[in-house]
């Protein structure tokens, strides 16, 4: 027997000890069982039981109490007499279990293990056996499930780079030996663990500042580093009853805790050139990671990760000591663990707990036996059934979009590579129009975001973005109509209503991607909305709602970077339940869904700051913002849905007959928000007829966007619909109400019928091609030199965000071809931009023959005028007089293009850059206050094309380098390092007067301005995140005040 | 062991307004509210639209006939598609430049050779008030020449003026006829023409001018006593690119008496004109006509100034190039209102008919006439008249007749002698009497025109303003204002020869 080395020590009694049955003359090692205990439940008992019974016959068990309620001296010797029982105040599972450096002193192993764990009745003899065969200082059973033993928890552990925990088993998978197998392991966990008290000494036991979350990782890594062998015996079995948040209020674990210790113990015990790498790689991924989290809003499963690492960076003097207290343990090195390391661990673990939909859910592997496990138990309802059918409708209805991706039409333009949208967004000059100075939009950085998640595959990014609007916007209604019903029926009708709804077919048939997003996002943001606003009601609880006032305006500035009116669908949620207010109650949540909406507001600005500033400043040109459009909708195509393709027809009535059940029979709550979704809608629709009717003249935003509104309401109402008939019809006698209820349900087929019908094309109405495939050829014609198109017709079918003139007439502006999405989100149109404009009027006015001439400086080479969104669209006439306009041009040249599309040709284009001929230059005019005309008063003489690339041309002069951008200062152009002067050729654009020949360089010199504004943003961003980390942490400390933490 | 009993806690809270149970007599206002709102959007909806469709009458005015270009272009352009331009052709043409604007405008005149020959341009500055008169041969001396088709192939001329209130008009001189009239503002799809001839002695010619940077492509198809033509040599016919060819109707449409041409584009937008050269082999008539096409065919046409005198003769020529029949009514109208019958006037399907407007003036006072239809087929109408001695001259002339209206006619003055014959007739075709003023700029130019006469027009009535006698001059630049609508055509007779020509409509004055 061992010996006590110090005062404080005891010797154990065990079933080895005198008075046992053992056999005097083998001296076999005492195991000394140290059970740790707070608040236990009815598992402890079992758990003394299953150490009695063990069949090893040198055990003595002690059990440390920390700090539990209630003594629990009683419970434990009533179900294992023989066990030493040691209270003491600290609360936490490290703390505890090093009671054993202090208690124990005749025993050769340590059993640590928790207070549910059961163990079979000879693990303790395998785990040991094995440690004397292996020759191992730590050695774990084989961890099942209590509730469930064929399924397997963990054999053995090991960790990544960054310390995320791997198990190496799938959440359910059957134990079937598949991973018996002695063998080495990184760390075990001290659920259950033999460990030899020489080394558990040695090590100063538990590191107690580890827990929760690492104290095992850090022990077994320590152990790992002074040369002892960490095992795993899986023919050792225990079963884990996983108590730890059965223990009490907040009695679950901290998250962001054993985040934080995990990465300390990464930053303590990792070699200094690993952490060379693995410090800026965990930043970096955890600032990705924080960013996915607040914009999946998994507010629950927030970790703070970019938190965990400042917490920790914080403390680089604590590091830095204990790497100094590591180092002089280190035995081995690094290198020697890398085989027991796992890879890949946080990603596979972030997509398991923030990509699957159910909280339960683990991995990928979990979401397929969860899917089979529901489709096997609820295949059978005529609910899930129905949701099944219309999601392999959606996938028909979609399939040449998945198979031949989405046409570049309206705003669905081609997107470029990653690093071309990421430099796009970072450049300080914006090549959108006649360019301009303005921030780059954010849209381009989530473009770019999307599309790296899907490997660069830019067209699947696109594909994807556009054809999950119907799922994730039906999504989004279930979330808001189980927000208000807390029923699930109800919620799933309200899906699928809003996904049958016409207005997302309308917008893929016309290339709206803007309204199309905010049709996907726009329910999450009123349910974010309206969840918050029924929270908030006195200061603490505000305090607490912060997280989800945050998610909001997060979510919001996500969507606003799709979109930039996406604000206004949350005020005009706001208005109409103030307006409903009078007939129904609820002014006050109406007056709290605007404050929400307005402080979301608010932070979505912040957060998109400098682009959202510049869009505030773009009063003059709304077409900037969106407001583009003159539909010629009358009320029945409004009520109908009816703005495009989609929508004719008696399946948007259907609709509204759904939803008017909750209307005419709902009691209750469900009355009071069937008045308040039919008030949406009636505003939804108002706000596109009204202007429709009243002010045709005056463009409006795309009408998918105010009708994504009364989409939602008519979906919300037509869920609360089954809500009604579930809690107010049923049951009752065969009436008028039942006959009501039938209509509606009547009404709801003929939704899907239509539904059904628009599937049939495969694209739900989108073109079958794109006029960037029909004029592929544009491609080569840069090698004439830098060019622009410009499109022009009806803003409904132009490609990109157009610019509107007065008379409605709308034109874009592309470079080089077609252009694609880094040309969307136009900066807002400065002077030079409105002599497009300009021009375009006075042609249509027939006031000059000479558009050409006009737009000639601009180094417009060809004028499109397109009368369908692309090829085999439906044909949208043009602005009245402007194909007579176009054709009576003298130096438009009209080619040869595909039905639906006009193109000219230029005859007067002036290349970009070019030079006019030193001889010529006195015919430009510089400085000209009247830049149109001066541009149809100029025949600018011998001008070449200056070939090679703007910053380092072919050789080019002397003369005058025309630089058809809009005229800024900090334009500055070189010629074998001499700087040239600076002109202002026509009153708009840039000039540089070369007077030798040589290669010009021509620079924007307002770059760092720019790379200073993108710091700005990234530090609002952090900040931002911050505050969201601080915030989720504060909410939950602050309950945390009256526990202690669980073993 | 069961369960304790749930620990006694507040009384639950009465559901806040809105989300508790409302009582029944909630739904109804909400009912009312949601039908009312239906109700009204339906009640509006189905009114209709409150923006008026109705063209303005400018707009109406310049897609009819050319018109003064607006004060505020920035520049207009005029296309002159017939003549020629070397001394000793077959029409020799002149560019008139008249500025009616508010400034000094600049104007660049560009001769367009086609072929392979480039363009030649000439700039001139027309005062303010003034004209300017620019022969096509001092910009480019380039002669007609036939093609393998047995087309003409010779100048058009675009005329750019930076500047608004300009207008332009050419005039071609044969050998002993000098014809006058404005150049086409636009160029256009289709092209009518009713006074055509390819009798002994007439040589009918198209002008067809394409001055854009693409081909044209056009179908010339021809109304005549012997029916409807469509030569194939005529189909499809290729404008090259900024040139102008010369169709000589005779060629394809052998001695008809009353030739109407349609020219329809296919592909591009041209403009077109029709002169027509009474050569000694005609039997009654001499000289030298120039009219531009109208673009369309239309109900009603207004023409005054015929003059009956000994020598002349004056006929109305009504095309109509639908293939079903067609009844015009013809009214003539004179200085003083009067109370004549229209006659009515049967026009078969593409064909024309001619009515010898001697027989509509026997009191031998000058008088205007007004052509309407009766039925729903459009028609064409145009003028001929030629003048042999006794009469003041010797010539021809043909002028399309006026679909619309307008309260402003600009003039260039055009080659007044003291000997011959010149007036702008004014026609009042309204219900009520107007008062027409005739203003002229200053000799040479000037900032204000001056008024030179004044009458009133009494209702369905015209009124003539005597050139000579008024004392305007050459170079004046004459203007006709009324306080409503009419419609002005000038007349000039003497011994350069003889022309008929509208006004060039003010739309803004419309």
């Amino acid at each position: 027997m061992a010996t006590a080395e110090s005062p404080g020590t005891q010797a154990l009694p065990g079933n080895g000890g005198e008075g046992g049955n053992r056999d005097p003359r083998i001296e076999i090692p005492t195991v000394a069982a140290v059970v740790v205990t707070r608040n236990p439940g009815a598992w402890l008992e079992q758990a003394l039981l299953s150490l009695g019974s063990q069949d090893y016959p040198s055990l003595a068990v002690l059990v440390v109490d920390a700090a539990s309620d209630e003594d629990p001296s009683d419970r434990i010797a009533g179900a294992l007499p023989e066990a030493v029982v040691r209270r003491v105040p600290h609360p936490g599972f490290a703390a505890a279990a090093n009671e054993a450096l202090y208690t124990v002193r005749n025993a050769t192993f340590l059993l640590i293990c928790h207070d549910d764990v059961v163990l079979d009745p000879g693990a303790v003899r395998l785990m040991l056996e094995e440690a004397f065969r292996s020759n191992a200082g730590v050695v774990g059973p084989k961890i099942v499930d209590a509730d469930n033993p064929e399924v397997l928890l963990e054999v053995g552990r090991s960790i990544d780079s960054f310390g995320n925990p791997h198990t190496g088993i799938e959440p359910g998978e059957i134990d079937q030996e598949q991973h018996d197998g002695v063998r080495d392991v990184f760390y075990v966990s001290d659920t259950a663990m033999l460990v030899r008290t020489d080394l558990f000494h040695e090590l100063g036991g538990f590191d107690a500042s580890r827990f929760p979350g690492a104290e095992d990782l850090d022990l077994c890594w320590r152990a790992r580093l002074a040369g002892a062998r960490v095992l795993v015996a899986p023919d050792a079995r225990a079963q884990h009853h996983q108590a730890a948040g059965d223990r009490g209020e907040g009695a679950a674990p901290d998250a962001a805790a054993m985040a934080r210790n995990r990465i300390s113990t990464v930053l303590t015990l990792s070699s200094a050139r690993t952490l060379l790498w693995v410090v800026p790689v965990g930043i970096a991924g955890s600032f990705v990671e924080s960013l996915l989290l607040t914009i999946t809003l998994r507010r629950g499963r927030q970790r703070s990760a970019l938190g965990a690492w400042w917490w920790n960076l914080r403390r680089f003097r604590e590091i830095r000591r204990a790497r100094r207290q590591a180092r002089r343990d280190r035995r081995i090195e690094d290198r020697d663990l890398r085989q027991l390391r796992a890879r890949g661990v946080r990603l596979r673990g972030f997509v398991a707990e923030h990509v699957a939909t159910d909280d339960r859910v683990r991995s990928f592997a979990d979401v397929g036996r969860s899917a089979v496990s529901a489709a096997t138990e609820k295949t059978r309802q005529p609910l899930f059934a129905l949701v099944a059918v219309l999601a392999l409708i959606w996938v028909v209805g979609s399939r040449h979009l998945l198979t031949g991706g989405v046409p570049a039409v309206g705003t669905f333009a081609r997107w470029p590579g990653v690093l071309d949208m990421l430099s796009t967004y970072a450049s300080g000059w914006r090549y959108t129009g006649l360019g301009s100075t303005t921030a780059a939009p954010p849209g381009l950085v989530a473009m770019a975001g999307i599309t790296t998640t899907v490997f660069g595959a830019g067209g699947l990014a696109r594909t994807l973005v556009v054809v999950l609007a119907f799922p994730v916007g039906g999504y989004g209604a279930y979330r808001l109509t189980r927000g208000i019903t807390q029923s699930f029926a109800p919620a799933v009708v309200a899906a699928l209503a809003y996904a049958l709804n016409p207005v997302p077919r309308n917008a893929i048939a016309a290339g709206r991607l803007g309204p199309l997003a905010l049709f996907a996002l726009g329910p999450f943001l009123i349910s974010i909305a309206l969840r918050y606003a029924e929270r908030v009601r006195g200061a603490q609880a505000r305090r607490r709602a912060l997280t989800g006032l945050l998610g909001l305006g997060a979510l919001l500035a996500f969507t606003t970077a799709w979109y930039p009116l996406a604000p206004l669908l949350l005020l005009t949620f706001a208005a109409a339940i103030m307006l409903a207010a009078p007939l129904v109650g609820g002014f006050r949540l109406g007056v709290r869904v605007l404050v929400t909406s307005v402080l979301g507001t608010v932070i979505a600005v912040l957060l998109l700051v400098p682009w959202s500033v510049a869009l505030l400043g773009a009063g003059d040109d709304p077409a900037g913002l969106g407001f583009s459009f003159r539909p010629q909708l009358d009320l029945a195509d409004v009520l109908r849905f009816h703005s495009g393709p989609a929508g004719a027809g008696w399946a948007a009535w259907g609709l509204a007959a759904a939803a008017s059940m909750a209307l005419l029979l709902g009691r209750g709550p469900r009355f009071t928000w069937a008045t308040r979704a039919w008030i949406m809608a009636i505003i939804g629709w108002a706000l596109v007829w009204l202007p429709a009717r009243f002010a045709p003249d005056v463009s409006v935003p795309a009408p998918e966007a105010a009708l994504s509104l009364a989409a939602l309401g008519v979906a919300v109402a037509a869920g609360l619909g089954v809500s009604v008939f579930v809690e107010d019809i049923r049951g009752r006698r065969i009436g008028l109400r039942q006959s009501v209820a039938a209509v509606a349900a009547v009404g709801f087929a003929v939704g899907v019928l239509g539904f059904t019908a628009d599937a049939g094309d495969g694209r739900w109405g989108a073109p079958d091609g794109d006029w960037p495939e029909a004029l592929a050829f544009l491609q080569s014609e840069r090698e004439s030199g830098g060019f622009r198109v410009l499109w022009v017709g009806d803003p409904t079918v132009l490609p990109l965000d157009p610019f509107v003139a007065a008379d409605g007439t709308g034109y874009t502006l592309t470079r080089n071809g077609s252009g694609d999405a880094r040309e969307l989100w136009r900066a807002p149109s400065d002077r030079a931009d409105a002599l497009v404009g300009d021009a375009l009027e006075l042609a249509s006015e027939g006031r000059t023959d000479r558009l050409g001439h006009l737009v000639a400086p601009m180094s417009v080479r060809y004028v499109a005028m397109p009368t369908r969104a692309g090829p085999g669209a439906s044909p949208q006439a043009p602005p009245a007089g402007l194909p007579a306009a176009l054709a009576g041009q003298l130096d438009l040249a009209r080619l040869g293009a595909p039905a639906g599309l006009t193109l000219y040709e230029n005859t007067a284009w002036i290349p970009t850059p070019a030079t006019v001929r030193l001889t010529d230059t006195e015919s430009v005019p510089l400085g000209s206050k009247n830049p149109t005309g001066a541009a149809l008063r100029t025949d600018v003489g011998g001008v070449t094309a200056v070939r090679g690339s703007p910053s380092d041309s072919a050789p080019t002069g002397p003369g005058l380098v025309l630089w058809s951008e809009a005229f800024d200062g900090d334009w500055s152009a070189t010629v074998t390092g001499k700087t040239l002067r600076h002109v202002k050729p026509f009153g708009w654009a840039n000039g540089f007067t070369a007077s030798e020949r040589g290669s010009v360089s021509i620079n924007y010199d307002g770059q760092l301005r720019r790379y200073g504004l993108i710091s700005l943003q990234v530090l609002l961003v952090l900040a931002f995140l911050v505050v969201v980390w601080r915030s989720t942490a504060a909410r939950r400390a602050r309950p945390d005040r009256a526990r202690r933490p669980s073993p | 062991m069961t369960a304790p009993p749930p620990a006694p806690g507040p009384a639950p809270r009465r559901p806040p307004p809105g989300r508790g149970d409302p009582p029944e007599r909630r739904r109804l206002p909400v009912l009312i509210v949601v039908g009312v709102c239906v109700a009204i959007a339906a009640a509006f909806g189905l009114s209709g639209t409150d923006a008026s469709t109705t063209p303005r009458a400018g707009n109406t005015i310049a897609a009819a006939v050319p018109t003064v270009a607006e004060p505020d272009s920035v520049s207009s352009t005029w296309y002159c598609a017939e003549g020629t331009g070397s001394p000793g052709g077959r029409a020799d043409e002149a560019i008139i430049i008249a500025n009616a604007g508010k400034a000094a405008a600049r104007a660049l005149v560009t001769v367009m050779p086609g072929g392979q020959d480039e363009p030649e341009s000439r700039r001139v500055s027309v005062p303010r008030g003034g004209q300017v008169r620019v022969p096509v041969s001092s910009v480019l001396q380039t002669p007609e020449h036939p093609d393998d088709a047995g087309l003409l192939v010779g100048p058009g001329v675009v005329v750019e003026v930076f500047g608004g209130g300009s207008l332009v008009e050419h005039e071609i001189e044969g050998e002993s006829d000098l014809a006058v009239g404005p150049c086409a503002r636009e160029a256009g799809r289709d092209w009518y023409f009713a006074a055509g001839t390819t009798e002994r002695g007439a040589e009918d010619n198209a002008a067809l001018f394409n001055p854009f940077p693409d081909d044209a492509i056009v179908d010339l198809t021809f109304a005549t006593d012997a029916g409807f033509i469509a030569p194939a040599d005529l189909q499809a016919l290729v404008v090259p690119q900024r040139s102008r060819v010369t169709v000589p109707v005779a060629n394809f449409v052998r001695r008809q008496a009353q030739v109407a041409l349609h020219a329809h584009v296919r592909t591009g937008r041209i403009v077109a004109e029709q002169s027509l050269n009474f050569t000694t082999e005609n039997e009654t008539r001499r000289g030298l006509t120039l009219s531009l096409g109208a673009p369309s065919p239309e109900s009603s046409w207004s023409l005054p100034g015929v003059v009956p005198e000994d020598g002349a003769s004056h006929a109305v020529l009504v095309a109509n190039f639908d293939t079903s029949a067609t009844e015009v009514e013809i009214e003539p109208r004179f200085d003083e209102a009067s109370s004549t019958r229209p006659r009515p006037v049967p026009v078969g399907g593409r064909s024309v008919a001619v009515v010898d407007l001697a027989s509509l003036g026997d009191s031998g006072a000058p008088f205007g006439f007004e052509v309407r239809t009766t039925r729903a087929s459009p028609v064409v109408v145009e003028q001929l008249a030629s003048w042999a001695p006794p009469a003041a001259a010797t010539g021809s002339a043909t002028t399309l007749a006026s679909p619309v209206q307008s309260r402003g006619w600009v003039f260039a003055a055009g080659r007044l002698t003291p000997e011959g014959d010149a007036g702008v007739s004014v026609l009042n075709p309204g219900r009520k009497s107007a008062t027409v003023r005739l203003l002229a700029y200053a000799s040479g130019g000037a900032d204000q025109p001056t008024s030179v006469g004044e009458m009133r027009v009494p209702a369905r009535a015209q009124a003539r303003f005597d050139l000579v006698e008024l004392g305007v001059e050459p170079d004046q630049v004459v203007v006709v204002r009324a306080d409503a609508p009419v419609i002005a055509a000038r007349r000039i007779v003497g011994p350069t020869g003889a022309s008929l020509a509208l006004g060039v409509a003010e739309p803004d004055a419309g």
